[in-house]
C-alpha cells in the first residue's frame, strides 16, 4: 500500500522529456520512462525532479539501492524537494536500512504532519531500531486513524509486546488478521516479556520453521540464550540475526556485550559503535562503552561515553554510578560527588516511593 | 508492509535501559582445573551431641517474614580453656512455643563432642533472637555476648566462671522510651570506634515492623515471589536504621546513635555488620549489609562521627548500580595482596558479591571475573573465607536456605532445603565451586542461615557450625589431608579491648601477604572463633604485623608453624 511512487506528482515540467517519462512511469512502461528521464538528465544533469522520476524507476524494479543513490542525489540538486524523503525511506526501508529511513521520515512529517503512512512506516522503521517508546507513539497515532488498517494494528501489536505491554499485545493480535508466523511471533514476545522463556523459545521455534529468515525470532531466540548464559549460541543467533537485519540496533548491542564479555572486546566496541550509529539516544551502548573503557582504565573515553549516557538517561543510577567512579578515577572529586549524590538520591527516592505506598491505607491494610 | 515488521528484532528486556540485574541466571562454567581437593566436610553434628532442633518460626504455612530470619550462631571459647564453644540463636513461634527453644551454649569436651550447658550457664531464654556478637566488652578476660532480638536485645556479661549475668538494663541498652511496638534489630558488632579500648556497640534494624499492621501472605505485590503468596517484606515494609552506643568504660553505654551520624540513613533494611579498619588508617570502619537497598559503608572521621559512604567505596550497589539482597558477609584477602575483601551474599537469581580492596577503602565488585557467577539457584546467608584445603589462598563458604517452606511446591525450581556451596581459590583471582570432592556435608540440604568459622576439634584446619531452621544445626568437621602448614593468631590486647575486635593481622609467608581482621560479628548476623588461621601452604615460617585497634602497629615472628601464637600487645617489635 506504500507505493515508492506516491510522492511522483512533482511539480510538472510540460513539454519534455521529464514530462513524458512520467507518462510512461504511471503506464508501467518503465523501459521508456528510464529512457526519457535519462534523455532529460543528459541535458539537464541536476534536475532533481528527473533523478527523483529515475529513482523511482529503479524502485519499482526492485533496484532499491541504485533508487537510493538517485534519490540522494535528487536531494542535494534540490533540498527543498520534501517529498523525496518519503520515497527514498521507502527505498531505504527495502534494505533494511530503518535509521536512515527514519530520519528521511522524520523531515518528511515536518512538512506534512498529517500524512497517515509517513507516520506508519516511521513507527515500524522505529519498531525495527529498536526505538519502542517512539515507535509506539507513531503507531498509536497511526491506529487512532486507522483502526481496521490490519498492517497497522500487526505493527501496534508487535511493538507493544515488545515494550512489554502484553495486555494491549493480546488485545491486538485478536483483532488483526496476521499470518501465523507473526501471531506466533507476538505471542512468543507476550510470553517472553511475561517471564515464561520456555514457552516463548517454543514460539520462536515455531516461527522459524514456517519461515526459516524471520530475524525478529532469531533475535529473540538469542536473546534466551544470552539469558541462560549459553553465550556461543547467543553470538550465533544474534550474528544471524544482524546479518539478516543490519539495522537491529538491539541486537548490535547485545551482540557487543557478548563479545566484550567473551574477552572479544575490539569486536564488541565496534559493535556497540555500531548500535549508537543506528539508533540516536541509545544509552545502553554508551554505557557499556564507558564501563569497558572504565576496565580499561581509558578514563577519557569513559567520560565521554557515560556522560552521553547520562544526557540520554539522566535518572539512570547505573550510569551516574559509572560516571562517579569515572570522574574518581581522573581526580574530579567534586564532580565524582555529585554524581554518588545523585546515586543516592535516586535510590532514596525510589526507596521514599515505596515508603509512600507502604503507608497509604489500602497496603497496610491487614 | 507487514513484511517490513519481520526485518525486526525483538525487544531487550535483560539489557535493555533498566540494566537490573535481577532474574541473573549463572554464567557457564569453565572446564575444572582437575587440580585435587584434599578436604572433606563431614556434619557430625548428632555425634557431637548437638541433636536439640533450632526453633524458628512455623514450620509451614508461615504467615509473617519475621518467621523466616535470623539464624546467628557464635564459636567461641567462653572459659577460655582454648576449645572453641556453640552458641545458637533460637526463635518462637506464634501460638504455642515448644519448650525447647531457647538459645542453647554448647560446651566443648575436647574429644569432638559437646555438651549443652544451657541450663547452667544461665542462657535460657526463649524468644524471637536474631543474631550474635562476641567481645569482651568489659576488658576482664571473658568473652561476653550480645543477642539481638524482635524485642529486646541481651547483653549477657561472662562471670568467669561458667555462667552469664544479663546486663542489658544496666549497661543501658534497652531503649529509653518503650516503642510502641517492639524494634525488629538485625546485625550488631562491637567496635571500639573512638580508640579508647572501650569497646562501643553498633546495632541495625531490619524492618520498622508493627505486626498489626502487615499484609497477610500474597496481600500486594510485596506478599508475592514468582507469582507464589509469600509473608510481605521487607520491600512494602518500613526501612529500619542503626543505634550507635558508646561504652563509658564502667559496664555502661551511652547511645549516640545521633551525634555519630549513624542514624542519619532510615533507608535501609541492614542485616549482618562488620567492623574492621577497611581503610587502613588505624580507625574501624563499619559495613552493614542491607536487604534490597544500598549497603551502608561508614566511614570513620577519627572524631567520633561517622559518614556513610557506601556508593563512593563501591561497596552499596553491584557493578551495574543495583541494590542487592545484601544479607551475609564475610571479610578476608582472597588474592593476598594484604588489603581486605568483601564477599555479600544475595537472594536467589543473583549473583553473590565479591568486592576486591583496593586500597585506602575504595572496592570494586569483581565477581563475575572471579567466577563466581556460576552459581545464582540459592537463597544464601552465611559466609566466609576460610582457607579450608590450608593452601595459603582463602576459599569462598557459603549456606543457602529458602526464606519460604511452602513455595517449593509451586515452584519446585526453588526448594526450602538446600546445600552449601565451596568456592575454591585457584590463586589466580578465580575461584572455581567443588561440590563432589568436598565431603558428604555439601549433598546435605538444610534451610541454613547462620555459620561460624573455627578450628572447634584443635587440628589445625577450620570447621564450619551451621544454623538450620527447625532442625539441629551442624557441625562440619573438616578432615584436611595435607601436609600444608598453618598458623592460627590468638590475640590479646593491653591498650586497646582485650579481645582485639578491630584488629587487622597481615601474615606474610612465601612471599604472599595475607590480611585477616578479628571480628566480632560476620557471615550472617553470626559469631566465628576469635583465633585467626592463616593456611601456609608448603611454607615452614611467616612473619605476622598486627595493626591493634588503637592503630599502632606491631611485628610477631612465629617461631614454628602449625601452632597457636598468640600475640600479646607491647610484646612485638613496634612498626612505624
Amino acid at each position: 500500500m506504500l507505493s515508492p511512487w506516491f510522492f511522483l506528482l512533482l511539480a510538472a515540467v510540460p513539454q519534455n522529456a521529464l514530462d513524458s517519462g512520467r507518462q510512461a512511469l504511471a503506464a508501467g512502461d518503465l523501459p521508456r520512462a528510464e529512457q526519457l528521464f535519462k534523455r532529460y538528465l543528459s541535458e539537464h544533469p541536476n534536475s532533481a525532479e528527473a533523478l527523483s522520476n529515475l529513482a523511482a524507476v529503479h524502485a519499482r524494479r526492485e533496484q532499491f539501492s541504485e533508487a537510493v543513490a538517485l534519490y540522494e542525489k535528487a536531494l542535494k540538486a534540490n533540498p527543498g524537494l520534501t517529498p523525496v524523503h518519503f520515497n527514498i525511506a521507502v527505498s531505504l526501508g527495502r534494505l533494511n536500512r530503518f535509521a536512515e529511513a527514519a530520519r528521511h521520515l522524520r523531515i518528511f512529517l515536518k512538512a506534512y504532519p498529517d500524512e497517515p503512512r509517513a507516520a506508519q512506516l516511521l513507527g515500524l522503521c522505529l519498531v525495527e531500531t529498536g526505538d519502542l517508546r517512539a515507535a509506539l507513539a507513531q503507531l498509536e497515532r497511526s491506529y487512532k486513524e486507522n483502526p481496521k488498517d490490519p498492517s497497522i494494528v500487526y505493527a501496534l501489536a508487535y511493538a507493544s509486546a515488545r515494550a512489554g505491554d502484553v495486555d494491549r499485545a493480546a488485545d491486538l493480535l485478536r483483532s488483526s488478521e496476521s499470518n501465523p508466523a507473526q501471531a506466533k511471533l507476538v505471542e512468543g514476545l507476550i510470553e517472553y516479556r511475561r517471564g515464561r522463556f520456555r514457552e516463548a523459545k517454543g514460539l520462536f521455534e515455531e516461527v522459524l520453521r514456517i519461515s526459516p529468515d524471520v530475524a525478529p525470532a532469531i533475535a529473540a531466540l538469542g536473546r534466551l540464550e544470552l539469558l541462560a548464559h549459553n553465550d556461543p549460541e547467543a553470538i550465533r543467533l544474534l550474528e544471524r540475526a544482524v546479518a539478516l537485519n543490519p539495522s537491529d540496533a538491539e541486537s548490535c548491542y547485545q551482540l557487543g556485550v557478548l563479545y566484550d564479555r567473551n574477552g572479544r572486546t575490539e569486536e564488541g566496541v565496534k559493535m556497540l559503535r555500531r548500535a549508537i550509529a543506528l539508533r540516536a539516544n541509545y544509552a545502553d551502548p554508551h554505557y557499556q562503552l564507558g564501563r569497558i573503557a572504565l576496565d580499561h582504565q581509558d578514563y577519557k573515553t569513559a567520560l565521554a561515553e557515560l556522560e552521553e549516557a547520562r544526557r540520554i538517561l539522566p535518572d539512570q543510577e547505573a550510569i551516574r554510578l559509572a560516571l562517579g567512579r569515572a570522574y574518581q578515577a581522573l581526580g574530579r572529586s567534586a564532580e565524582a560527588k555529585a554524581e554518588f549524590a545523585e546515586v543516592r538520591r535516586l535510590k532514596a527516592a525510589v526507596i521514599e516511593r515505596d515508603r509512600q505506598r507502604v503507608e497509604s491505607d489500602e497496603l497496610m491494610k491487614p | 508492509m507487514r513484511r517490513i515488521v519481520f526485518f525486526a528484532v525483538a525487544a531487550a528486556v535483560v539489557l535493555g535501559q533498566g540494566m537490573s540485574s535481577r532474574g541473573v541466571k549463572p554464567a557457564a562454567r569453565p572446564p575444572s582445573s582437575g587440580r585435587p581437593w584434599p578436604s572433606k566436610l563431614t556434619n557430625i553434628a548428632r555425634r557431637a551431641g548437638l541433636t536439640a532442633p533450632t526453633i524458628y518460626g512455623a514450620e509451614s504455612n508461615v504467615q509473617y517474614v519475621a518467621e523466616t530470619s535470623s539464624g546467628g550462631v557464635a564459636l567461641l571459647d567462653y572459659d577460655g580453656d582454648g576449645w572453641p564453644d556453640i552458641f545458637i540463636v533460637s526463635g518462637a513461634r506464634f501460638g504455642e512455643t515448644p519448650p525447647e527453644a531457647t538459645n542453647r551454649l554448647y560446651h566443648n569436651n575436647h574429644d569432638g563432642t559437646f555438651t549443652d550447658v544451657t541450663e547452667k550457664s544461665g542462657l535460657r531464654r526463649t524468644g524471637w533472637g536474631q543474631g550474635v556478637a562476641v567481645a569482651d566488652y568489659d576488658n576482664d578476660g571473658h568473652l561476653d555476648l550480645f543477642i539481638t532480638y524482635w524485642g529486646d536485645n541481651i547483653l549477657y556479661r561472662n562471670n568467669g566462671n561458667g555462667t552469664f549475668t544479663d546486663v542489658t538494663a544496666k549497661a543501658g541498652l534497652l531503649p529509653k522510651t518503650k516503642p510502641a511496638y517492639p524494634y525488629w534489630y538485625s546485625g550488631a558488632t562491637f567496635i571500639d570506634y573512638d580508640r579508647d579500648g572501650h569497646l562501643d556497640l553498633f546495632i541495625a534494624t531490619y524492618i520498622d515492623f508493627d505486626i498489626s499492621r502487615v499484609p497477610k501472605p500474597g496481600a500486594n505485590p510485596n506478599c508475592n515471589w514468582k507469582g507464589v503468596p509469600t509473608p510481605c517484606g521487607p520491600r512494602g515494609l518500613r526501612t529500619g536504621r542503626q543505634f550507635l552506643y558508646h561504652n563509658r568504660g564502667d559496664g555502661t553505654f551511652e547511645d549516640v546513635s545521633e551525634k555519630s551520624g549513624i542514624a542519619a540513613p532510615r533507608s535501609s533494611f541492614g542485616m549482618t555488620a562488620v567492623a574492621a579498619d577497611f581503610d587502613d588508617d588505624g580507625w574501624q570502619d563499619i559495613y552493614l549489609a542491607c536487604d534490597s537497598t544500598p549497603s551502608l559503608f561508614f566511614h570513620n572521621n577519627r572524631d567520633g562521627t561517622f559518614t556513610e559512604e557506601g556508593i563512593e567505596r563501591g561497596v552499596a550497589l553491584n557493578a551495574d548500580g543495583m541494590e542487592q539482597a545484601g544479607m551475609g558477609l564475610a571479610v578476608g584477602d582472597f588474592n593476598n595482596d594484604g588489603i581486605l575483601d568483601i564477599f555479600k551474599t544475595h537472594f536467589a537469581d543473583d549473583t553473590h558479591a565479591l568486592y576486591q580492596g583496593l586500597g585506602k577503602g575504595e572496592f570494586k565488585e569483581v565477581t563475575a571475573k572471579a567466577g563466581l557467577a556460576v552459581e545464582t539457584r540459592y537463597i544464601a546467608w552465611g559466609a566466609g573465607m576460610p582457607d579450608l584445603d590450608n593452601d595459603g589462598w582463602p576459599d569462598l563458604f557459603l549456606v543457602t536456605g529458602n526464606v519460604y517452606p511452602d513455595t517449593e511446591r509451586d515452584l519446585p525450581a526453588y526448594p526450602y532445603r538446600t546445600p552449601p556451596l565451596l568456592f575454591r581459590n585457584l590463586g589466580n583471582g578465580r575461584f572455581e565451586q567443588i561440590i563432589d570432592e568436598a565431603g558428604p556435608a555439601l549433598a546435605e540440604r538444610h534451610s541454613s542461615r547462620g555459620a561460624a568459622f573455627g578450628d572447634f576439634d584443635n587440628d589445625g584446619d577450620i570447621d564450619i557450625v551451621v544454623w538450620n531452621r527447625n532442625e539441629p544445626p551442624s557441625l562440619l568437621r573438616n578432615d584436611l589431608k595435607s601436609t600444608n602448614h598453618w598458623l592460627q593468631l590468638r590475640l590479646v590486647g593491653i591498650q586497646s579491648n582485650r579481645a582485639a575486635i578491630g584488629a587487622t593481622v597481615t601474615v606474610e609467608f612465601a612471599g604472599r601477604k595475607q590480611s585477616q581482621a578479628v571480628l566480632s560479628q560476620s557471615s550472617f548476623t553470626s559469631a566465628s572463633d576469635l583465633r585467626l588461621h592463616f593456611g601456609l601452604g608448603s611454607a615452614t615460617s611467616a612473619g605476622v604485623t598486627v595493626r591493634w585497634p588503637t592503630g599502632v602497629r606491631e611485628r610477631f615472628t612465629a617461631p614454628a608453624v602449625d601452632r597457636v601464637l598468640t600475640c600479646t600487645e607491647g610484646a612485638g617489635t613496634a612498626v612505624h
